[in-house]
């Protein structure tokens, strides 16, 4: 066979290569800077890998374990530095996957016969409905199935170029901001919404059109609730959730706790979820019968004060007050200790 | 353990590193030994077990096939003894779901309904590549090309070794293993070429074929419903450089990797999309699959060597079974089938060509267009998910059907299709007579500078989703 291609005299290789990586760091430092004099600002990718590498930290055994599972509002509106500062003896992980409903990880966590943590679990009433159930299988499945060691280590060292580095975030790549600039004639703005390597998100609304976020968030709900999860009347939805019931029975037998949470949601978007849920027909109903701990935002008017610039989620700016907030009823029910 | 992982890149720098070190020949290989099962063990541990047996099986029947290399008999009890191992592992794993639902649908068709559950086989990545190549030792030694090799070390490194380990090139053992006799010394510029072929090979992989390329062949053939004509071959011809550029962006990778470490391997492509007809297509593409076909399988079975009826057949079942190593499918069988009649119906037209025949440009140019257009169609079957969904994408290539999406991709993505891939097809027939290192050291050591510099850029600037390299499934 022909070795020809690749038997190379190698005249000056070294020179070539030295200079061509000199180059390059200095085409990336440039653009490094360039970005950032616009006002971005490092993003980590939230992806199956980086949910998986947290889901890896439980450790066994452990109650000293907070895991934070949810959708967009568990991940946008709890601080995590804030968290650790009021708790420091509590390893806290971020498992929440936005815009799903998550009652798979408190399956998962529930037959993970090792975890005896707390579980602070942001959901609503129509996500623990038995066709919500499966919405956040995929990544568990891929942390049983897939994630191997090799996994791992890329995932702890790639968030860490993330971490640090405007020019990773995919937001602002070649293709995307070609592409984006050929049709509009525009750069990328900052972003609004930054993932940070703990898999918090933070939202600055001041960089969105907000009004205009609103209202296409409203339409969304309302597809939501008209067309592709219409509720269940409330006897058969409160026959269909309370199989949840059970996968908490099964984490408090091992000493461990679960919380629901109901976290805020504002004006428009909270009347269409007491016009197709009403609290009292479907989350108060499932709290009187399973006796499960539960803090619903309206009941506590420290977290009802905080305001949702979209509707739904809080500002950055909230995030620490209202994680305090929280942490301070949360010990006050004794769920942990400070 | 992807090439384009970080933890690609700190596992090559701590066995470079260590390699590095000023220890014995005999130290070293082994440190190439441990990292090539810690590199298999990234994707799945116990499957390192795997390719322990695989070794140590082809290792002892080896030696008894020499032993035994009188007695014809024995000696083929030997052999079979390896094939039925490696080949039986292979089955296993990678066709035995097939089977299972081929026997069910058959048996449905007579009125019988079977059932069973359905085993959930994990398929060892690479199984396809180590085998053949362990195949290939036993083999050689059968045929008498070459004695049992001293050293159980260098044998075990060469079926393990992780450049070219789970997508190869497959590599020989009588072209590897007296690599191991000698302990390599590399120059700072030999690592420094290493280097720029791994670059190259990951630039071809991360930005051409995941960044441009593949957006473009998945939103294709995505759709339940049809593509019109233009979108169709856009699709197809987004999947032709996108296979091409992620199989040699691995091969090239693999080359160079081993080249920092001192070791030679094979060439696996030659400008294939420069072919003229379909032979020359099998000089060029994943030549170490074919030659192995063509050494172990074709020559097996006669060659062309009882008549044109026979070396017909031979063709067809080396190449139906090579579609069908590709992947427990029947579309890869369709594939490997469909150049099988490619590569017949070429030697048909050649008989029929006086042998001091000159073709001109003219000729050359349409025989060129034309096993392009060949090799673009039968990678529909490649890559659709199943017949149905290849016969559709064909039909719409012709337009015998009416699109029910007219504009699946927006223009961008049409215009970055064709201009990427007639680079492609302008670069690959200005190479197909030269070799990269002629191009390249005729080129100023700033040019070359400048090529990595934009290759390392565009790597790190270009958005893509993290894909595997496509021939890790096979």
């Amino acid at each position: 066979m022909h070795l020809s291609i690749f038997n190379s005299d190698y005249c000056s290789w070294k020179l070539s290569l030295v200079a061509g990586i000199i180059l390059a760091l200095a085409g990336l430092t440039a653009l490094e800077i360039t970005w950032r004099m616009q006002g971005h600002i490092p993003c980590v990718i939230d992806d199956k890998d980086l949910w998986a590498y947290h889901r890896n930290r439980l450790t066994k055994n452990s109650k000293h374990i907070i895991v934070l599972s949810g959708a967009s509002r568990i991940l946008l509106n709890i601080s995590l530095p804030e968290m650790k500062n009021l708790l420091p003896a509590y390893t806290i992980v971020q498992l929440g996957i936005d815009g799903t409903h998550p009652p798979a990880v408190l399956q998962d966590l529930a037959k993970d016969s090792g975890f005896k943590g707390i579980v602070l679990f942001s959901v609503i009433a129509s996500g623990l409905e038995k066709r919500n159930w499966d919405h956040q299988q995929e990544f568990i499945d891929y942390y049983h199935s897939d994630f191997s060691w090799s996994d791992s280590l890329n995932r702890f060292m790639s968030t860490m170029v993330q971490a640090h580095l405007v020019i990773s975030d995919p937001h602002v790549m070649i293709k995307p901001v070609l592409l984006r600039y050929l049709k509009i004639k525009k750069l990328p703005s900052p972003r609004y919404l930054i993932t940070y390597s703990d898999r918090r998100k933070e939202a600055d609304y001041s960089k969105l059109n907000i009004n205009k976020h609103k209202q296409k968030r409203l339409e969304r709900l309302a597809q939501y609730y008209e067309k592709d999860n219409t509720p269940l009347p409330p006897n058969e939805w409160i026959h269909e959730v309370v199989d949840v019931y059970s996968w908490v029975r099964q984490i408090e037998n091992r000493g461990g706790k679960v919380i629901f949470l109901r976290l805020p949601t504002k004006k428009a978007h909270w009347e269409m979820d007491e016009k197709f849920y009403p609290r009292t027909l479907y989350w108060d109903r499932f709290v009187q019968k399973t006796g499960v701990k539960a803090i619903h935002f309206k009941d506590f008017p420290v977290l009802d004060n905080f305001d949702c610039p979209d509707t739904s989620h809080l500002d950055f700016k909230d995030t620490k007050p209202f994680t305090r907030a929280l942490c301070n009823i949360l010990c006050q029910h004794d769920v942990f200790k400070k | 353990m992807l090439f384009n992982s970080y933890t690609f890149i700190l596992f090559f720098i701590a066995v470079f590193t260590t390699y590095q070190l000023p220890i014995n020949w005999s130290k070293k290989k082994y440190i190439l030994l441990f990292s090539s099962y810690i590199f298999y063990s990234a994707w799945n541990p116990p499957f390192v077990f795997l390719l322990g047996i695989s070794t140590a099986v082809d290792w002892w029947t080896a030696k008894k096939i020499f032993q035994h290399r009188h007695y014809l008999s024995t000696k083929r009890h030997f052999l079979l003894i390896s094939l039925l191992i490696n080949l039986g592992f292979l089955g296993f794993f990678k066709y035995s779901n097939f089977l299972l639902h081929n026997f069910i649908y058959v048996v449905d068709k007579i009125g019988i309904t079977f059932t069973p559950a359905i085993p959930d086989i994990i398929l060892p990545v690479g199984i396809s590549f180590y085998t053949f190549q362990t195949l290939s030792y036993t083999i050689d030694i059968y045929r008498g090309k070459g004695k049992p090799w001293h050293s159980l070390l260098d044998y075990a490194l060469y079926v393990s070794f992780f450049p070219q380990l789970v997508a190869g090139p497959i590599v020989r053992a009588f072209s590897f293993l007296p690599q191991c006799l000698a302990p390599k010394r590399v120059s700072g510029d030999q690592i420094a070429w290493g280097i720029s072929l791994i670059i190259l090979g990951l630039f071809e992989k991360i930005v051409v074929a995941d960044g441009l390329l593949a957006p473009v062949a998945d939103t294709v053939y995505a759709v339940e419903s049809y593509p019109g004509l233009v979108d169709a071959w856009c699709g197809t011809l987004a999947f032709t450089g996108q296979i091409f550029c992620d199989f040699a962006g691995y091969s090239t990778c693999a080359i160079g990797a081993a080249k920092c470490l001192g070791f030679d391997l094979p060439e696996n492509f030659r400008y294939p999309y420069a072919s003229l007809g379909f032979r020359d297509f099998w000089r060029r593409w994943h030549i170490s699959l074919s030659f192995w076909l063509r050494d172990y399988l074709y020559v097996s079975l006669g060659g062309n060597r009882r008549g044109m009826a026979r070396t017909c057949f031979n063709v067809m079942i080396t190449m139906l079974l090579g579609g069908l190593w590709h992947g427990a499918s029947w579309t890869f069988v369709i594939w490997g089938g469909v150049h099988a009649f490619l590569i017949l119906a070429e030697h048909l037209i050649r008989r029929c060509i006086p042998t001091d025949y000159q073709s001109g440009l003219f000729l050359t140019s349409a025989a060129g267009i034309l096993t392009f257009a060949g090799v673009c169609i039968s990678w529909t079957f490649f890559r659709a998910h199943s017949i149905d969904q290849a016969a559709a994408m064909l039909q719409a290539m012709f337009g015998f059907r009416l699109p029910v999406n007219e504009s699946i991709l927006i223009t961008t993505d049409r215009v970055i299709t064709i201009s990427v891939i007639s680079i492609m097809i302008f670069i690959h027939w200005l190479l197909r007579n030269r070799s990269l290192k002629e191009v390249s050291e005729n080129a100023p050591w700033w040019i070359r500078s400048i090529g990595i510099g934009i290759m390392l850029v565009a790597m790190a600037t270009f958005s893509g989703e993290d894909r595997a390299f496509i021939y890790f499934q096979f």
